[in-house]
């Protein structure tokens, strides 16, 4: 089989293509069923509304993605490979989308909820303006008074983000396709090829899947064990600036974490990590020693020096697989995915843009 | 020599003891023992065998007469003005005794039904008093916070926002709160109709929790509690309470007429909202404190409200404030449409133009009783509390200071004018003393 690379070309206005009277609606696959394949799956339906069918497969649904285990912070990750205008580019346009469900009667629903707190730090050298500081709300370095209250922690940025919450945001977005007529199946895919004759495109959002899936060696696991208790008087995060140790409330629970481990694929909850990651954050924040219903949780990050977002193309014996990548958005995946789902959607119309070119030809 | 109902030629409850004591200095070497009693109206405390001697002087067996000090009310103020006098002279003061007094107990006070937000009025009026107050209670409680025990006092941090429809002056609590700073375009894009507003960090102190933990504190240290209503000072009085401490909130008229004290009635609704995270305050300028739309988020439940009714003594919940609190919440923050409600409660909130904080002085000569002052906190009773009950707890120090001074005094006037037999039986004197007698 050849496969080519196709990097992507991102247009400033692509309007919807229209469907010829000759072709018939492309049909759509998004493969995955975390935060990336459906919010990337509900963006196509959203741009492309009436040239294709599009359905969902995923072995996984929610609770049981990588997504469900995350707290859903939008606290950006950074990503070696990929410029930082991007970056931020996609952090505002999820910023953006988030922050107007937040502030609808569907927030609660939805799980987007704003919440507010400190990321400290012991080293001053850590505590540098982050590139994103613009985007969240009242960014602004804390005061010597604040700073009292982590008395091994000698600097520190106060600021207000949203949260999403999983299940609940992952279910909405599935309500979200079943109105936009997204069909979504259960089905385990072994090889992007096996879909050639039911579908045009494919979009691959199997996150760590992908190792497997397309044998992409480039991207890794990074081991998180998070807690979710039970301590609803916590109302503000508190993240360590090392990333390692932080306290995030959610609607339900408060979510404990956590452990950064490269590699490690191990999905079992260790007892140790469990006690380890308890410590640090009642050392953090001492209330949480009264904390109820423990909850153990581990997920793998998709981890990649920059998400593979692009187009390839896949072909065997004259047959012709379009396949447009969405993976490796490693711990930053809330922070980014709107944009990112935007790029992909772009993708995809680029996609169809070709087929309905080929199909023309094909008419000569 | 001493029994209560030996024959004295008067009748001071104060004479007995001293007199006493005297005899004892007369029949021991005083030098050694410096007590410094009776011509110097003060026993030196710092020596142990002076103090053995005096709490052995003060009742005709070895245990001492009681001060006893009855607070009366248990809502936030009575509560913590009980632990806080107990802190200060339990140790100072080992006759003490300690009883609270009270009609309505946890959950049932005014303090039960608020949501427990630390935030004073927007304006001190110049009353720079209450602001200390104020300062004081806040930097009691941060004391507590890193505490895993915080959880049982109902305390935590939470941050949020004030809002207003015009820019305002920055209010005498923005240094005392953490991170006290004005909202961004982008904040106020969150809350249509709002152009102005303060983000900043503050504590939450819930009396469901808090009282109880009050209660248990004071229980421990064997303060005693008395569920009945006191009718009078005076009933407090006959019954051998040394000093009162009056801490009955809006129901103070009932013991002594104030007209300075009024009701502002508050209705609250309680939802169930743990997706809200902050407290959300608006303000009108207009209207008036508490009477424009405000969401708390508690530990369990959210609360809603946005009442102020001057002179309204009805403790019964209104449907047509319930209307009016949840449509203009509903406002404020869409999302409440989908809380589900839980409670709903009205409170009177003991309104004075200032806090009533003082002495007085109830009837005359030897009949002379004190009463301590300390209600009328309006709707910022929990923001308060601490400053007041350590004001409280110095003035009934400057009271028992004087009791003491004034039984040196009467005693030893007494003494000098009575008389009684030069010596008494040994065996009647107390082993402490026996001891030291040659």
């Amino acid at each position: 089989m050849r496969s080519y690379e196709v990097l992507p070309v991102r247009t400033l206005c692509l309007s919807p293509p229209v469907p010829t009277p000759q072709m018939a609606a492309p049909r759509v696959a998004v493969v995955g069923a975390g935060l990336i394949g459906l919010s990337t799956a509900l963006r196509i339906a959203e741009v492309n509304p009436s040239c294709c069918s599009i359905t969902l497969l995923s072995e996984q649904f929610s609770p049981n993605t990588t997504s469900d285990v995350a707290a859903g912070m939008l606290i950006p990750h950074t990503y070696p490979g990929t410029p930082i205008h991007v970056q931020k580019q996609w952090f505002k346009e999820t910023f953006t989308y988030l922050f107007a469900i937040s502030n609808s009667d569907e927030a609660s629903e939805a799980g987007i909820h704003l919440v507010s707190g400190w990321q400290i730090f012991k080293n001053p050298s850590e505590a540098e303006v982050p590139f994103w500081s613009d985007i969240v709300l009242g960014f602004r370095p804390m005061s010597a008074a604040e700073l009292q209250k982590f008395p091994q922690h000698s600097h520190g940025q106060a600021f207000t983000t949203l949260k999403c919450d999983c299940p609940p945001y992952l279910l909405w977005l599935e309500k979200r396709l079943k109105a936009n007529g997204v069909q979504i199946h259960t089905r385990k895919v072994t090889d992007l090829w096996e879909l050639h004759r039911e579908y045009d495109i494919v979009v691959n959002c199997v996150g760590i899947g992908a190792r497997q899936l397309v044998g992409d060696q480039q991207l890794f696991p990074i081991r998180g064990q998070v807690l979710k208790v039970h301590a609803p008087w916590v109302k503000n995060f508190i993240r360590d600036g090392d990333g390692l140790t932080y306290i995030y409330p959610g609607i339900d629970s408060v979510t404990l974490g956590g452990t950064r481990e490269k590699e490690s694929w191990c999905l079992s909850p260790d007892p140790g990590t469990t006690k380890d990651i308890f410590d640090r954050c009642c050392s953090l924040e001492p209330s949480l020693q009264r904390a109820q219903d423990i909850r153990v949780k581990v997920g793998l990050r998709p981890s990649r020096s920059c998400v593979r977002l692009q187009r390839e193309v896949l072909s065997q014996g004259g047959a012709k697989l379009l396949v447009v990548h969405n993976y490796g958005h490693g711990s930053g995946g809330f922070s980014v995915h709107r944009g990112t789902a935007e790029e992909a959607a772009h993708l995809v119309g680029e996609c169809i843009a070709v087929l309905q070119g080929s199909s023309s030809k094909a008419k000569l | 020599m001493g029994t209560r109902d030996s024959t004295s030629q008067v009748q001071s409850r104060d004479f007995d003891p001293i007199a006493q004591h005297r005899v004892r200095l007369q029949a021991l070497d005083t030098q050694t023992l410096d007590c410094g009693a009776p011509n110097k109206l003060r026993c030196t405390r710092g020596s142990v065998e002076a103090s053995k001697i005096h709490r052995g002087c003060l009742e005709n067996s070895a245990e001492p007469r009681a001060m006893r000090i009855a607070v009366i009310g248990a809502g936030v103020i009575g509560l913590s003005t009980a632990l806080c006098i107990h802190d200060r002279f339990h140790a100072l003061v080992p006759q003490l005794q300690l009883e609270v007094y009270a009609d309505r107990f946890t959950p049932h006070t005014t303090s039960d039904g608020a949501a427990g937000l630390w935030q004073p009025y927007l304006s001190d009026h110049g009353n720079l008093q209450e602001t200390l107050w104020n300062k004081e209670t806040f930097e009691h409680l941060l004391g507590y916070l890193n505490l895993p025990e915080a959880k049982e006092m109902g305390l935590f941090l939470i941050s949020g926002y004030n809002l207003f429809k015009q820019p305002v002056p920055d209010p005498s609590w923005k240094n005392i709160v953490l991170g006290f700073r004005n909202l961004t375009p982008k904040e106020l894009e969150l809350f249509p109709g709002y152009s102005y507003g303060w983000f900043n960090t503050a504590l939450m102190l819930e009396c469901r929790s808090y009282l109880p933990w009050l209660t248990n504190r004071l229980a421990q240290r064997g303060v005693k509690f008395f569920h009945r209503k006191v009718e009078s000072f005076e009933e407090m009085f006959s019954q051998g309470i040394d000093v009162v401490i009056n801490c009955t909130g809006i129901r103070a008229g009932e013991l002594q007429p104030d007209p300075a004290l009024q009701p502002a009635r508050g209705q609250v609704i309680k939802v169930l909202a743990p997706w809200v995270k902050h407290f959300i305050i608006t303000h009108d300028m207009e209207s008036g404190i508490y009477s424009s739309p405000y969401i708390i988020p508690g530990s369990e439940l959210t609360v809603l409200g946005g009442i102020y009714q001057q002179g309204n003594w009805n403790e019964e919940n209104s449907a047509q404030d319930h209307k009016s609190i949840w449509e203009r919440c509903c406002r404020l923050l869409p999302t409440l449409q989908k809380a589900e409600i839980v409670q709903e409660w009205s409170g009177l909130r003991p309104a004075r133009p200032s806090v009533r904080l003082e002495r007085e002085s109830i009837g005359h000569g030897r009949l002379r009783t004190e009463v301590i002052h300390n209600y009328g906190h309006g709707g910022f009773g929990i923001t308060i509390h601490w400053g007041c009950a350590m004001a409280t707890a110095r003035l009934l120090g400057n009271v028992l200071q004087e009791k003491q001074s004034q039984s040196r005094l009467s005693a030893a006037a007494i003494c000098q004018t009575a008389e009684f037999p030069p010596s008494w039986p040994r065996a009647t004197y107390p082993k402490e003393v026996l001891e030291n007698m040659d």
